[in-house]
C-alpha cells in the first residue's frame, strides 16, 4: 500500500486563483463555457493533463455528453445513458467523494479507461432535474489535488443552479403556454356556449313561428272553406230552389269532402297548439255516464247506419272526474269512431270502471274488428301514421287521430292503451286519473 | 232578398266581415230565415251602422281592417245607446286568448268560424231569445 508521504505533494494555487474562477462562473451562464473554465482551471492549477468533462445534453436530460475536456483525442460521440444503474460512471455520480479507478478497471470503450483515473461527481440528481454532470481526471496514482474536489464541487453548484434555472425557464414557459391554451379553450367555450344559446332561441324563434304560421294557415284555410261548406250547406236546403237528385248528389259529395277537410285543418291545428302550449285545460268536475251517453248520441247517425251491436256497459259506481270534460270527450269520440270504422260484423263495447287503489278511471272501447298486428300497434300514435297509410288504403283518415288522442290523455296525467291481434279485434283503454293536475 | 218572412218588425242583424263571400253568404241566409239584414266591411261602419240603424243583434268578426273587432264591440259596449245590442264574435281563430279576449271585449257569445249559415242563424235566434227573456 503506497503511502502517501511517498507522493510528490501538489502546489497549492492561491485564493485569488479559487476566486478568480468564482467570479468567472458567476457571469456565465452557457454550462459548456463553464466546464471548459473549469477543465483548464484543473489543468493549470491542480496539476492535471488529461481531463473530460461530462454534462447533461442540451437536447436530452437522460443521458450525459462530453462538453468539455482536455488531452484526449476529441471525444464526442460518447453518450453515458443515465437510466444503465449499473453502469460504474452513473454509480459513480452517486458519490459525494472523488473515487479512484485502476487502469483497465472501467470497460475499455470509456474514456481514460486505460489509465487511472478519477471521477468526481458533480452533484446528484434531483426530483426534476438531471444530475449536473461527471469530471473525469486521469491519474496514474490515487494522489488527487485537494482544489479538484473544491473545483468540482463549485462547478456541480453553479452547473444545478444553472439548470434549474432552465428548468424553471422551460416551466415558466409551459405554464405559460398552459394558460394561453385555457384561456383558448374558455374562449372557445364561451364562443360555443354563446352559439348555443343563439342556436336555442333561433329554434324558439322558430318554433314559434311554425306554430305561428300553421296557425295563421289554419286561418287562412278556414275562411275560403267556411264558404265552400256554408253556401254547400245553403244549396242543399234549397235556399236557392229546390235541386234534381244529380246535383244534390254531387253537393253532398262536395259538403263531405269539405267537411273531411275541415276535420283535417281542425286536427293539424290541434297538434299544432299541443305542441305550441297553447292547448288550455278547462279543469271541471263532471260525469262519465252522461259524458259517454253525449258521445253516443253525436255518433248516432254512424252507430245507426253499421249493423254492429253498440253497448255502453258503465260501473254503477263511477265517482265523478275533475278533468277536462271536452277534451276527455274528444278522446272517446276519436276510440268510438275508429272502432265503428274499423269493425265490419259484431260488436263494439264502451266499457267504464274505477280502480279505487289507484284512483284511476278506466274507459275502454273494445270492438270485433279488424285489429291491429304487433308490429303496427306503434306506429299507429304517431302523426299522420295508419296502418296502412298507402294511396290505395282502404280506410281514410288523417292519421292524426290517436296522435292527438295520446297528446290529450297525456295533457290529463292519463295514458291510452291497446290490446289487439289481427282479426280479433281492438281494445282500446283510456286511463284517466280521478283528478287531473293543474300544471 | 224578397223573402216572404221579411218585413219591417223583423229582427235586424248587423252582419260585420270584411271576406265579402261570407258576409254576403250569411246575410243571404239570414234573410232567408226571415231576417232584416245591414252589412258593414270594417269595425268603424260597424260603429257607424250601429249607431245609425240600432241594429237587434251584431254578428262581429273579429279580425277586421281600420277597426278591429274587439275595438269595436268595446266602442259599442261604452256607449249608453248601443250597450245594449248583443255582439256575436265570429272568427276563424280558433286559438286560445280569442275568446276570452273577445268576451273581455264585451262580446255577448262566440262563434268559430267555419259556421254553418243554418248554425248561425240559431245562435242569433238564441241570443234574441235570451235578450227577449231578460
Amino acid at each position: 500500500m503506497p503511502s502517501t508521504a511517498a507522493l510528490p505533494s501538489p502546489s497549492v494555487p492561491g485564493p485569488e486563483a479559487r476566486l478568480a474562477f468564482a467570479e468567472l462562473l458567476l457571469g456565465c451562464e452557457d454550462a459548456r463555457i463553464c466546464a471548459e473554465a473549469a477543465v483548464a482551471w484543473l489543468v493549470h492549477h491542480a496539476q492535471v493533463s488529461q481531463v473530460l468533462c461530462l454534462a447533461p445534453d442540451e437536447s436530452d436530460s437522460h443521458c450525459l455528453v462530453p462538453i468539455a475536456w482536455n488531452g484526449l483525442p476529441t471525444p464526442e460521440g460518447f453518450t453515458l445513458a443515465l437510466h444503465d444503474a449499473k453502469h460504474p460512471l452513473v454509480e459513480a455520480l452517486q458519490w459525494s467523494e472523488p473515487r479512484w479507478f485502476h487502469p483497465g478497471q472501467l470497460p475499455p470503450e470509456l474514456p481514460l479507461s486505460s489509465q487511472g483515473l478519477f471521477t468526481l461527481s458533480l452533484g446528484r440528481a434531483i426530483a426534476g432535474t438531471p444530475a449536473p454532470g461527471l469530471m473525469l481526471i486521469a491519474a496514474p496514482e490515487p494522489v488527487l489535488s485537494p482544489d479538484a474536489p473544491w473545483l468540482v464541487g463549485h462547478l456541480g453548484v453553479h452547473l444545478t443552479r444553472l439548470y434549474k434555472g432552465r428548468q424553471l425557464a422551460r416551466l415558466e414557459e409551459a405554464s405559460t403556454e398552459l394558460a394561453a391554451r385555457v384561456n383558448a379553450a374558455t374562449e372557445e367555450l364561451a364562443t360555443q356556449n354563446e352559439l348555443l344559446r343563439r342556436q336555442a332561441i333561433q329554434l324558439e324563434q322558430a318554433s314559434a313561428a311554425k306554430s305561428q304560421f300553421l296557425a295563421n294557415m289554419s286561418h287562412e284555410l278556414r275562411t275560403p272553406l267556411n264558404a265552400i261548406l256554408g253556401y254547400t250547406n245553403m244549396l242543399l236546403q234549397g235556399v236557392n230552389g229546390e235541386l234534381a237528385t244529380p246535383q244534390r248528389r254531387s253537393l253532398t259529395r262536395i259538403d263531405s269532402n269539405g267537411r273531411h277537410l275541415l276535420e283535417i285543418i281542425n286536427e293539424i291545428l290541434d297538434i299544432t297548439r299541443i305542441e305550441a302550449g297553447r292547448m288550455p285545460l278547462h279543469l271541471s268536475e263532471f260525469r262519465l255516464p252522461e259524458l259517454i251517453q253525449e258521445v253516443m248520441a253525436e255518433l248516432d247517425p254512424i252507430i245507426a247506419r253499421s249493423k254492429l251491436a253498440v253497448s255502453a256497459a258503465l260501473d254503477p259506481n263511477l265517482p265523478p272526474v275533475y278533468s277536462d270534460r271536452q277534451k276527455v270527450k274528444q278522446i272517446v269520440v276519436n276510440l268510438l269512431s275508429n272502432a265503428l270504422k274499423f269493425t265490419h260484423e259484431g260488436s263494439v263495447k264502451v266499457l267504464a270502471s274505477y280502480e279505487v287503489a289507484t284512483a284511476t278511471l278506466h274507459i275502454s272501447v273494445e270492438d270485433t274488428g279488424i285489429g291491429i298486428d304487433p308490429i303496427h300497434q306503434e306506429k299507429i300514435w304517431e302523426d299522420f301514421q295508419q296502418v296502412d297509410s298507402s294511396p290505395t288504403r282502404a280506410y281514410g283518415g288523417t292519421g292524426l287521430g290517436l296522435s292527438i288522442c295520446r297528446r290529450l290523455a297525456a295533457m290529463l296525467d292519463g295514458r291510452i292503451s291497446l290490446k289487439s291481434a289481427v282479426a280479433q279485434g281492438s281494445t282500446f283503454t283510456l286511463y284517466l286519473p280521478r283528478r287531473t293536475r293543474r300544471t | 232578398m224578397n223573402s216572404p218572412a221579411l218585413n219591417d218588425t223583423a229582427p235586424l242583424v248587423l252582419i260585420v266581415d270584411d271576406y265579402q263571400d261570407a258576409r254576403e253568404m250569411y246575410a243571404e241566409y239570414l234573410e232567408y230565415s226571415g231576417y232584416r239584414v245591414a252589412e258593414a266591411r270594417n269595425g268603424l261602419e260597424a260603429v257607424e251602422k250601429a249607431f245609425a240603424l240600432h241594429p237587434d243583434v251584431i254578428l262581429m268578426d273579429l279580425s277586421l281592417p281600420v277597426l278591429d273587432g274587439w275595438e269595436a264591440t268595446r266602442r259599442l259596449k261604452s256607449d249608453a245607446r248601443t250597450r245594449a245590442i248583443p255582439v256575436v264574435a265570429l272568427t276563424g281563430h280558433a286559438l286560445d286568448g280569442h275568446s276570452r279576449e273577445a268576451h273581455d271585449a264585451g262580446c255577448d257569445a262566440y262563434v268559430t268560424k267555419p259556421c254553418l249559415p243554418d248554425a248561425l242563424v240559431r245562435e242569433v235566434q238564441r241570443v234574441l231569445a235570451s235578450v227577449a227573456a231578460a
